[in-house]
């Protein structure tokens, strides 16, 4: 079971949400966050990052496709057919770090945990656990949004559970 | 809301870099977009460049920064401006004999030229007041 919960809603074009396991002090973006931040070799790097998601994805231009690569994994394709799992990455730069996400549209992200990029496909190298972790997380919440057990609301910003509980458990 | 780690590293994240994606961004969606109209693809834009298409690759998804004269070159094969630098122009007005009030315009927007400036993006300016000194 794991929390689905607002990460960043100040941006004018997207939310973002994250996911919490059962029990653990911080969301999964946050322990991505607490692993790099202080390292010398990543820091810059994290820091365009999350610049970017808040201020380019979040307050300039949404979550547009092109902001985004997806990890073409047939083993997570999810009941819909429409949405994969997304590796975000700054499109514009080779960055050293992978953090995964779900974009469900171009107003609403779902973030989850990331690592070092040391191979060239996610499910391999340092980035293969975070990776399958986001694929299940991913796989959950799509199919709560199939047999509607939660809902996007209309403004297509954030999430609801179909009995307006204030907390989302998965 | 916003997560208490992220706004610390968000607050810890110096201004040039903020800056520098922003700037970077806009750049390859422009890039983007234009190669779009033009219908061109990555490989027509790397042989009209006479470069190879795995360079063009690199300029557009961030692994080659670009430099002026790369951007120089883009802008002379798309035939459009990539990036700008603001115009500044001075103007005087004369309100009477004796005082003038001086404006300091900066447009920020291509305007071409700027002798007939109408409707520009943006103004700065500021409004001064000067006591002439030949009046007797």
């Amino acid at each position: 079971m794991f929390a689905i919960e607002k990460y960043d809603d100040e941006g004018l074009y997207c939310t973002f949400y994250t996911v919490r396991k059962e029990d653990a002090e911080f969301s999964e973006t946050d322990k991505f966050l607490n692993k790099y931040k202080d390292n010398v070799k990543f820091k810059r790097s994290l820091q365009e990052l999350f610049i970017f998601i808040t201020n380019q994805i979040g307050n300039k231009h949404g979550a547009l496709e092109e902001f985004f690569r997806f990890e073409n994994n047939a083993n997570a394709l999810p009941p819909t057919g429409k949405h994969k799992i997304d590796e975000i990455y700054i499109n514009y730069r080779n960055f050293p770090l992978r953090l995964y996400c779900l974009r469900i549209s171009k107003n609403l992200v779902v973030l989850f945990n990331g690592a070092e990029k040391t191979s060239s496909t996610a499910q391999n190298g340092k980035t293969s656990m975070v990776f399958q972790e986001a694929n299940s997380f991913s796989l959950a919440i799509l199919e709560a949004l199939k047999l509607k057990q939660i809902y996007i609301t209309p403004n297509k910003r954030e999430f609801v559970t179909f009995d307006n509980q204030d907390e989302i458990y998965l | 809301m916003k997560s208490k780690i992220l706004q610390e590293v968000i607050n810890q994240t110096p201004k040039d870099v903020a800056i520098f994606v922003d700037k970077y961004t806009s750049l390859v969606l422009r890039i983007n977009e234009l190669l779009k109209e033009k219908g061109y693809s990555q490989k027509t834009l790397a042989d009209k460049l006479d470069k190879k298409p795995s360079e063009i690759h690199k300029w557009l998804n961030g692994e080659h920064n670009f430099t002026l004269r790369s951007i120089a070159k883009l802008e002379a094969e798309l035939d459009e401006i990539l990036l700008d630098v603001p115009v500044r122009k001075v103007a005087t007005e004369f309100n009477t004999s004796y005082t003038k009030t001086t404006y300091i315009l900066t447009a920020y927007a291509n305007l071409g030229n700027t002798d007939n400036i109408k409707t520009p993006k943006k103004w700065n300016y500021n409004s001064t007041i000067y006591e002439l000194s030949n009046v007797g």
